[in-house]
C-alpha cells in the first residue's frame, strides 16, 4: 500500500470533492493500517489548527489608527502617471492639426466669439466662411470679415466640405447628416467609408460603437461657440471644422471630463441630448480623443 | 454606519468622512490582528503590523479598484506586510513572546474552543499548552507554508480565495497546502503526546 498516495488523495479531498475514481482509490487505500494512520494524522492536525482560538485585536489598536489618520488628514488621492497618455494624445492632436493644415490653415482655438456669426450664417443657410460671406449675397451685412470667429470658420469651409471625419484622409465626399444633430464620441467612431451615406439616423447610430452621444439641436440659431466654451471649460484641446450644415470638433480630453461635457451639453437649452451610450465615467484621467459633430438645423 | 457596505464606507472615506474608515477598522481589526498574530506569533509585532496595514490601506484607498472584495484586498496588504516583516526579521533577532494571558483573549464562540465556564483550570492549562505546541508547529513551517495554513485553516478561506489574496495559482496553493499539512502532522506527532489517540 502507499501511505503517501493516501495522504495526497485525502489532502485533495479537504480542498474539494474527489473524482469517483480517486474516491474509490482512497477508500481502498485506507483499508491498510499504515495509510489509515497517515490520513488520520492529517485529519487530526487540521482539526487542531482549525481549533485554535481567534485573537481579538488589542483595544488600543483602533484608537491608534484613528489618531494617526486624523493627524494625516484625508486619504491621499493617487496621481497616476498619465504623461505617456497625454504625449500620445498630444501627438494625435498634432497629427490632426497637421492634416488640417495640409488642407488649409488649421485652427485650435477656444474662443467663443464664433457665436454671433454662426447664428447669422446658420439662419441664412449659407456656408459660414468669411470669404464666402463677403461674396455671398445672402450673407449678413454686419459680418465682420476680420473677426476672429469668421477666420476660424474659413479654412474648414474651403477644405473640408461637409466632412464628417478627419480620418478619411482626403476621401471625404459631400454627405448630409440629419439636421440638427450633434455626435460626441471617439474619432474612429465617426469614420464613414467613401461613398457611404450617413444621412439616416439609424445608419449613423449603427456605425458608432459605444461610447457616443447623440444630441439634437433645438433651434436654427445653434452655434459651435457654446460647444467651444464647454470644451474649453473641461480643459480639452481641440480643433474643429465647419461646413454648411455641420461642425466637427476633434478634442483631446481626460476621460473623467467627458461626463462633465455631457452634463453641460444637457444643461444647454439649445441642445438636446439623445441616445447616450457607454460614455466613460469614473475618475480616470486617461486622455481620450473625442469627435463632436454638430449638425445645424 | 455599521450597516453600510464596505464600498459605501470606502467612498465616504474618500470624501473625507474619517468616521467611515473608523468603521472599516472596527469591522476588520480582529481578523487582521488574528491573521498577523498567527503568522508572526508576537503580539506587539502583530499590533504594529496591523496598524501599518490599516494606515497603508487608508493611504492607498483611492487605488482600490473593487475588482476583488475589500476584504481580499485588505488581506493582500496584510500578507504583504507580513512578508516584508518576515524578511526583516531574518536579519535581526526576534524574541518571540507568547504571553499566556494573550491566549485567553479569545473571541467568544469561535475557534471551537470551549467556553470558560465549561472547562476546569486544569483543562485551561492543558489547552494553553496544546495551543502553544500547535502554534510552534505552525511557526516551524516555512513562510509560504505557514501562510497557506493560516489563511486556509485558521482564517477558513477557500483555496480560490487564498489564491486571490496571495496572487498565486490555485494549484500552487493546493500543493503547498498538501505539503504543509504533512509537515504539521509530523511536527505535532512529535510534540503532542496524545496525537495518535
Amino acid at each position: 500500500m502507499n501511505p503517501r498516495r493516501a495522504e495526497e488523495l485525502h489532502s485533495q479531498k479537504i480542498d474539494g470533492p474527489l473524482s469517483t475514481e480517486a474516491e474509490a482509490e482512497l477508500e481502498s487505500l485506507i483499508k491498510d493500517a499504515a495509510c489509515q494512520r497517515e490520513v488520520a494524522g492529517i485529519i487530526k492536525a487540521v482539526a487542531l489548527v482549525e481549533g485554535m482560538p481567534r485573537m481579538k485585536a488589542p483595544s488600543e489598536l483602533a484608537g491608534a489608527i484613528q489618531q494617526q489618520i486624523r493627524e494625516q488628514g484625508s486619504p491621499k488621492i493617487s496621481k497616476p502617471n498619465w504623461s505617456f497618455g497625454w504625449i500620445a494624445a498630444g501627438i494625435a492632436a498634432l497629427l490632426a492639426l497637421a492634416f488640417l493644415a495640409s488642407r488649409g490653415p488649421a485652427v485650435s482655438n477656444n474662443k467663443p466669439e464664433l457665436a454671433g456669426h454662426e447664428q447669422q450664417n446658420s439662419s441664412n443657410g449659407s456656408k459660414s466662411t468669411g470669404s464666402v460671406q463677403a461674396k455671398n449675397p445672402n450673407a449678413h451685412p454686419d459680418v465682420d470679415p476680420d473677426n476672429l470667429a469668421t477666420q476660424l470658420r474659413e479654412p474648414f469651409q474651403m477644405e473640408v466640405h461637409n466632412s464628417p471625419n478627419f480620418e478619411a484622409q482626403g476621401k471625404t465626399t459631400s454627405r448630409r447628416f440629419e439636421s440638427g444633430r450633434l455626435y460626441i464620441g471617439p474619432r474612429n467612431q465617426f469614420r464613414v467609408k467613401a461613398g457611404e451615406s450617413s444621412s439616416s439616423k439609424d445608419d449613423v447610430s449603427q456605425s458608432l460603437p459605444a461610447p457616443h452621444l447623440e444630441i439634437l439641436a433645438k433651434s436654427d440659431s445653434v452655434s459651435g461657440a457654446k460647444l467651444q466654451s464647454i470644451l474649453a471649460n473641461a480643459g480639452a484641446t481641440f480643433t474643429y471644422s465647419r461646413s454648411d450644415d455641420s461642425f466637427t470638433f476633434v478634442a483631446v480630453i481626460s476621460r473623467n471630463k467627458v461626463s462633465e461635457v455631457v452634463e453641460q451639453i444637457e444643461r444647454t437649452e439649445s441642445l438636446e441630448l439623445k441616445n447616450r451610450r457607454h460614455i466613460p465615467n469614473g475618475k480616470s484621467r486617461t486622455p481620450t480623443t473625442l469627435v463632436l459633430r454638430l449638425n445645424l438645423k | 454606519m455599521a450597516d453600510k457596505s464596505d464600498e459605501i464606507l470606502i467612498q465616504q472615506t474618500l470624501n473625507g468622512e474619517l468616521e467611515a474608515f473608523d468603521e472599516l477598522v472596527r469591522r476588520y481589526q480582529d481578523r487582521v490582528f488574528n491573521l498577523l498574530y498567527r503568522l508572526c506569533h508576537n503580539e506587539h509585532d502583530a499590533e504594529d503590523l496591523a496598524q501599518e496595514v490599516f494606515i497603508k490601506v487608508y493611504d492607498s484607498l483611492s487605488e482600490f479598484r473593487g475588482t476583488s472584495g475589500f476584504y481580499t484586498w485588505l488581506y493582500r496588504v496584510a500578507t504583504n506586510a507580513y512578508y516584508s516583516y518576515f524578511r526583516h526579521s531574518k536579519t535581526r533577532k526576534v524574541i518571540k513572546t507568547v504571553p499566556l494571558e494573550v491566549e485567553t483573549r479569545w473571541v467568544e464562540g469561535t475557534g471551537g474552543v470551549p467556553r470558560s465556564s465549561e472547562i476546569s483550570p486544569d483543562d485551561v492549562a492543558s489547552s494553553k499548552e496544546t495551543f502553544k505546541i500547535i502554534q510552534e508547529a505552525i511557526d516551524s513551517l516555512s513562510e509560504d507554508y505557514r501562510m497557506v495554513v493560516v489563511l486556509r485553516h485558521i482564517e477558513q478561506m477557500e483555496c480560490q480565495h487564498v489564491a486571490e489574496v496571495l496572487e498565486w495559482p490555485v494549484g500552487t496553493v493546493k500543493s503547498r497546502l498538501h505539503r504543509a499539512r504533512n509537515e504539521l502532522k509530523e511536527r505535532l506527532r512529535e510534540k503532542l503526546p496524545d496525537f495518535e489517540l
